[in-house]
């Protein structure tokens, strides 16, 4: 996971793509950043939670219950996951 | 020293059970909403009638009778609760009037992880020698303490008492497995009853987090300590919480169809400290586990709370 650029937003869509459906399975409608956990992708906020376990996981980042419940959409979530990621990368 | 085992199971679930639509309280709910987030159908209610004592004493009763045993050679009768409506005395002191026993008898509170730290207790208490045989009773009625005008909570729980007896074994070997037990106080109000509230209040997606995070790396400790892959498993029995939690922890452990995972939360409920020994005598009842199968046990729960541990079924 270190060796590929976890910072290029479009690398996250791809990883956090591959988490939704590991979790969730494939979905109807596709997975881009302006699609909506709930109306769009029909992500329950169990299902979501899972998410973003698995995310935290996958990323080596920690996403706090106060930024997750702000995420409504796929963007938001990567955005958030790109900067953290960079965050954690120049502190570390 | 002796080794220790669990000899019989047995359940009481109150006589009314509700569906997802019959529940009490004015708030309306889609069968298929709690379903697919809970995997609960329906839960049993419990009447005035059924109060602590005689739910315990029912599942106690069915216990000692499967067992076998005679009932003057139960010398410890433990009650895992957090459902008792006074602060004394305890709901073991009148179950052993109820039941005719003379045994030790004291109340265990480790919210839906204390029919776990039971069996510790218990299975010790005839390991060294303190006891013959012990009765062990998980029992709850969480509908006392639910505000039925809580839409996140008010459909998760139900009542009913799950009992087992524990038994020394005539060699060391051991039915009990070693246990697996902690403790994280700083997520204590993740689950609980505050002081000014006659109800119980959850905070279900923390707990949920905490639950999918940290259950299988406990399950994980628990099988490694008993020596057992968790794929070997021939039962796995998680305290009952939420089905989709259930499910998560089973895909963790790699767990595959030849482990029988328990689903009495589907018509149970979660029923806190009584959940596992009535998933148990469920299993049992449907012939879905066989004696001596090996069983993983894990509660976990208010505190935050946990204990775990392999046992062989009874």
């Amino acid at each position: 996971m270190t060796d590929i650029n976890l910072t290029d937003a479009t690398t996250v869509l791809a990883t956090l793509t591959e988490v939704i459906e590991e979790i969730a399975g494939p979905r109807s409608v596709a997975i881009t950043r302006e699609a909506a956990f709930d109306a769009d992708l029909g992500l329950d906020s169990l299902t979501m939670v899972e998410i973003i376990v698995v995310a935290e996981e996958r990323f080596d980042i920690k996403i706090p219950d106060s930024a997750f419940v702000e995420m409504t959409t796929v963007g938001e979530a990567v955005d958030f996951i790109a900067d953290s990621v960079s965050a954690a990368r120049t502190t570390a | 020293m002796n080794g220790a085992r669990i000899v019989s199971v047995a359940a009481q679930r109150p006589a009314r059970s509700l569906s997802n639509t019959e529940l009490p309280g004015d708030l309306e709910f889609d069968d298929e909403w709690i379903r697919s987030r809970t995997g609960i159908i329906t839960r049993g209610v419990a009447t005035v009638e059924e109060n602590m004592v005689e739910l315990s004493a029912a599942a106690g009763a069915k216990a000692i009778a499967a067992a076998g045993i005679d009932p003057s050679t139960i010398d410890l009768t433990i009650v895992a609760t957090s459902s008792n409506p006074v602060t004394t005395p305890g709901i073991a002191p009148p179950l052993t009037e109820k039941l005719e026993l003379t045994s030790g008898a004291f109340d265990l509170m480790g919210a839906c992880a204390g029919f776990c730290y039971g069996i510790n207790v218990a299975a010790d208490s005839v390991r060294t020698g303190s006891a013959r045989n012990v009765l062990l009773v998980g029992a709850e009625r969480i509908s006392d303490r639910m505000d039925w005008s809580d839409r996140n909570t008010c459909y998760l729980f139900g009542d009913g008492a799950g009992a087992v007896i524990i038994s020394a074994t005539d060699t060391d070997a051991d039915g009990i497995g070693p246990v697996v037990w902690g403790s994280d106080g700083a997520l204590k109000d993740y689950i609980a009853q505050p002081m000014d509230s006659p109800y119980l209040h959850m905070d279900g997606q923390a707990v949920y987090k905490w639950a999918i995070t940290e259950v299988v790396k406990i399950a994980r400790e628990a099988c490694e300590k008993a020596g057992i892959e968790p794929s070997e498993l021939a039962a796995f029995v998680p305290h009952q919480a939420n089905l989709r939690i259930i499910e998560s922890v089973s895909r963790s452990l790699g767990l595959t169809d030849a482990t029988v995972v328990a689903d009495d939360v589907k018509y149970a409920g979660n029923t806190s400290a009584a959940s596992i020994p009535m998933a148990l005598a469920r299993l049992k009842d449907e012939g879905r586990i066989q004696s001596g199968d090996s069983t993983l046990f894990i509660g976990f729960g208010s505190g935050m709370t946990w204990a775990s541990q392999v046992v062989r079924c009874p």
